[in-house]
């Protein structure tokens, strides 16, 4: 199983036994949503979501600035320069961001967090992606679950990742 | 018989034909005379001799009888010439009054002079005088004779006549008639020495009638005077030219002293003598180049006083010229383009003008720590409203824009003593204020920033601040988790600036477009919606309809990234509309049809617990049971998830909230061309009727710009809020926010067009 050309994504494999779930386009704005899961494995989800809406110009130049640097460990304050981009693992109060660092998926830098929802006790990893040319379409990779099973399936998904193909950027 | 019912007919027409006669020639040709027809003459006379004319245009004086000593008609035309010469004096006098006190205003003079100029025996006397010396001459008159003996007479007067407190006594009537009448007689026998020596019996005659005439005249003169002022201060207030300070401090010195004893009148009388004040203006302020203070209530009361000395500060330093260092050197900073240099000058500058008009508002009872009071005054001032809808800080700004490009020259012209709102506002704003205070310290700025929104009626913003009331009220709180505070708050910033309304993650572009539309024209039926739902967990629609809003709707969103008040109003919009409709079906392409006519009242749109926190959380549901609305596509049960309004459905949503006068609020759908599109907005604007309801597909580019993101999207709502005919391009509110704030016309109706 793979997730084909969703917007800046060209590829992601999957692991074996996974497949589409849910597909939701045009929600709110242009988002799209789409969910894939083990047929096996219940609660444990991977989303590629994109909002639907632009972020503030201002926020997608930080954004940026972020990606263009080596791969490097946020610190607290540029973690508030893109609380925008982040979305609801931005909100101190609805999760607990635990690290929160640039990494390179197939010579493309992105912004990977890892962390928790207290409220609903999933722990969740999120993939910030920059799906335009000024930072402010953001593509998130999110997989969450149960934190049992978050642990058991992370390597896995670690591993396809890393092997994830780019659309060209035609702009 | 008949004929002797003949003769008692003509015999009694005979009668009042001499009766009539009788009037006219004993009563009324001598008051015309008096009251009209001299002053006309002597009008005229004087406008002729100043033009250097000789031709005499004289009105012919109106015959009176010839009459015995003492007699009936000797009474009735003394006394008939005496009212009359009322009239004519009594003007004479105001309108001397008024050159004089003019004279006084352009030379500023002071101290013995001014008092001289104000004075209005001293008025009286020169009015009479001008009067009598540009009277048609009689035999043996000079007009410098007349004038003198015009003047000599009110002189006298002056010197004879009672205090005003004892006019209404009987004792004070009847020594102002004596007075008057010896006064008159003096002024007579300086017009005419030789009546002083004329013993004859006509010579008699004419100094007893001198004497009638003078002792009526003076009687009712008083009352004459009062009467013409206050026609003049009516006519003065009603220009706007305001009246004399003495005249109103004549008129409320009384309330004046026993409000503020600490206020010597007559200091600022003495300070303040020429300026004139202007009551019941729309804001209480002090105009340097008219030299006029306005003030907005009628009369003293607390607030009329206080923004009196107020004002006569701000005239105080004017006239000393305080502020004008302060100016050149903010000029001097303005030369060298140290702009933010000369801004920091001129606002410090124009807060101390205002620090000390409150200070001096204060008296003698001003606080002792004045420093710690000023330090107050330095925070709060900026913020206050200095007229409606503008704070002080804005309008130092304006000022020094003005002041900038003049290179400096300029010098502010009007100082306000403060915000000028109506009694029920003011009420509104400070039950709301006191709500918000210890949660919300800053929400004065706020408030102040809805009384600035200049659209808004004050009665709708009192309404505003009434609902918002409601939702903090202390008598039964709301739960700590609703945070009241914060809604409040947020919302009163999207009333102030609608754009900032979002649908968040939520399918409800159409309703966060009414919300905008009805934010941006009705925001005091936004407020009521919002504090009836909370409290009440029901609306009412204008058709009378009660709508339910159940508890999970209520609670806030945490995960969906709109404001709690964009969720309430979203949420019960889609509930006005569902709550209204038979039951139906949900087709597998979105289309919903109404297959199922039966009662209303049976689906509404609900909230449901989830962890998915990438999908709304809300979807229709068959009220009674609870149960979810799935359509019917044959690949995928999904919920319907989308209020799914159309164009008649936010038009009627719309009405329930505003009324039914308030109109519709969407462009109809398929617009055929850029021109149509063109020609409707051009109608709107003309007729009020922006912001306006836009249905676009955001497939097209105009939406979708970034191809790395698009595939998805479909029908969306925008709203028109402003059209550039000139230069064809429309300002959007796109409730996704941050988007393409102006559209040209053709894009905008090119994203109209249906794709598929």
């Amino acid at each position: 199983m793979e997730a084909n050309n969703i917007g800046c994504i060209k590829r992601l494999p999957l692991p074996a036994g996974w497949e589409l779930t849910k597909e939701a386009l045009g929600q709110f704005g242009n988002s799209f949503l789409y969910n894939y899961a083990p047929a096996n494995v219940p609660n444990l989800q991977l989303s590629i979501f994109y909002r639907g809406m632009n972020i503030p110009t201002v926020s997608g130049n930080s954004f940026l600035r972020v990606l263009r640097k080596e791969p490097h460990k946020l610190s607290s304050e540029t973690i508030l320069t893109v609380t925008d981009v982040l979305g609801n693992v931005g909100q101190p109060d609805l999760y607990d961001l635990q690290t929160a660092c640039t990494i390179q998926l197939s010579s493309r830098m992105v912004l990977d967090v890892r962390g928790i929802f207290p409220e609903f006790d999933l722990a969740n990893r999120t993939v910030f992606i920059n799906g335009g040319a000024d930072g402010c379409a953001i593509i998130e990779i999110i997989l969450s679950s149960p934190r049992p099973i978050y642990a058991k399936n992370e390597a896995s998904i670690d591993e396809c990742l890393q092997k994830i193909e780019w659309a060209e950027l035609d702009i | 018989m008949t004929r002797f019912k003949n003769f008692e007919v003509s015999s009694a027409i005979k009668d009042v034909e001499i009766a009539s006669d009788w009037t006219q020639k004993n009563l009324l040709a001598p008051f015309l005379n008096a009251a009209c027809v001299e002053p006309i003459n002597a009008l005229s006379g004087a406008a002729e001799r100043a033009a250097g004319s000789h031709h005499a245009h004289r009105i012919a004086k109106m015959d009176t009888a010839s009459c015995a000593q003492f007699s009936a008609e000797f009474w009735s035309q003394s006394i008939a010439s005496g009212l009359g010469s009322v009239i004519s004096y009594a003007c004479a006098g105001r309108l001397a009054g008024g050159g004089l006190r003019s004279i006084g205003s352009t030379l500023a003079l002071e101290g013995t002079a001014a008092k001289i100029a104000c004075n209005q025996s001293v008025a009286q006397i020169v009015g009479a005088g001008i009067y009598d010396a540009n009277r048609d001459l009689q035999a043996n008159e000079t007009h410098l004779g007349n004038g003198l003996g015009g003047a000599a007479s009110f002189g006298a007067l002056t010197v004879l006549g009672p205090g005003s407190s004892k006019y209404f006594s009987a004792y004070g009537l009847l020594y102002r008639g004596v007075s008057g009448g010896v006064s008159t007689v003096i002024g007579d026998g300086i017009a005419h020495p030789a009546r002083f020596y004329d013993k004859s019996p006509k010579g008699e005659q004419v100094a007893a009638g001198t004497f009638l005439s003078g002792a009526f005249m003076n009687m009712l003169l008083p009352g004459a005077h009062e009467g013409i002022a206050r026609l003049h201060d009516r006519a003065s207030l009603s220009f706007g030219k305001g009246i004399a300070l003495d005249r109103y401090l004549k008129v409320e010195r009384e309330t004046a002293l026993n409000l503020r004893p600490e206020f010597s009148l007559d200091k600022i009388m003495a300070e303040h003598r020429w300026t004139r004040i202007q009551t019941n203006a729309e804001t209480s302020n002090f105009n340097h180049r008219k030299d006029l203070v306005s003030l907005r209530s009628s009369d003293f009361g607390s607030t009329g006083i206080k923004d009196l000395v107020h004002e006569l500060q701000h005239r105080r330093e004017a006239r000393a010229g305080i502020a004008e260092p302060g100016y050149l050197r903010a000029k001097e900073l303005l030369l060298k383009n140290d702009l933010s240099g000369a801004w920091s000058v001129f606002r410090a500058n124009r807060m101390g003008q205002e620090i000390r008009a409150r200070l001096a508002e204060q008296g003698k009872f001003g606080p002792e720590n004045k420093t710690a009071q000023i330090a107050e005054l330095k925070a709060s001032i900026p913020k206050a409203l200095a007229r409606e809808g503008t704070t002080y800080e804005a309008l130092w700004r304006e000022e020094f824009l003005t002041f900038a490009k003049s290179k400096g020259e300029s010098r502010p012209e009007i100082d306000y003593s403060g915000k000028n709102i109506n009694p029920e506002l003011e009420a509104a704003h400070d039950k709301l204020l006191n709500l918000m205070m210890a949660k919300e310290p800053k929400i004065e700025n706020w408030l102040s920033w809805i009384i600035k929104r200049s659209d808004l009626e004050p009665q709708k913003v009192t309404q505003i601040f009434d609902s918002m009331s409601k939702i903090v009220s202390n008598k039964n709180p709301l739960p700590e988790q609703m945070n009241a505070h914060n809604l409040v708050r947020r919302s009163l910033y999207q009333i102030f600036d609608p754009n900032e309304i979002r649908q968040g993650y939520h399918p409800t572009c159409s309703l966060a477009a009414l919300e905008h539309v009805t934010y941006s024209k009705h925001p005091e039926n936004a407020a009521k919606l919002l504090a009836e739902v909370l409290r009440e967990r029901r609306y009412i629609t204008k058709d009378k309809t009660p709508i339910s809003i159940s508890e999970l709707n209520i609670l806030p969103e945490k995960y969906w990234h709109r404001s709690h008040g964009n969720q309430l109003f979203q949420n019960t919009a889609a509930n006005i509309y569902w709550q209204r409709q038979p039951k139906f079906e949900a087709l597998p392409d979105g289309r919903i049809i109404h297959s199922t006519p039966g009662p209303y009242g049976l689906i509404s749109y609900e909230r449901h617990h989830t962890k998915d926190l990438y999908q709304t959380p809300y979807s229709l549901v068959e009220k009674a049971t609870g149960t979810q609305i799935v359509s019917k596509s044959p690949d995928e049960l999904d919920l319907v998830r989308s209020p799914s309004l159309n164009y008649h459905g936010i038009n009627d949503v719309y009405r329930q909230i505003n009324g039914a006068t308030s109109g519709d609020i969407c462009l109809p759908p398929r617009i055929a061309s850029p021109d149509e599109m063109r020609t409707a907005l051009v109608d709107r604007k003309r007729d009020g009727l922006l912001p306006v309801i836009i249905a676009v597909d955001t497939r097209h580019k105009a939406f979708a710009p970034d191809h790395q993101t698009s595939g998805s999207g479909g029908l969306h709502s925008v709203v028109a809020t402003k059209f550039d005919a000139h230069e064809n391009v429309v300002s959007i509110f796109n409730p996704w926010g941050y988007f393409t704030p102006k559209m040209d016309l053709k894009d905008l109706w090119q994203s109209t067009q249906p794709i598929d």
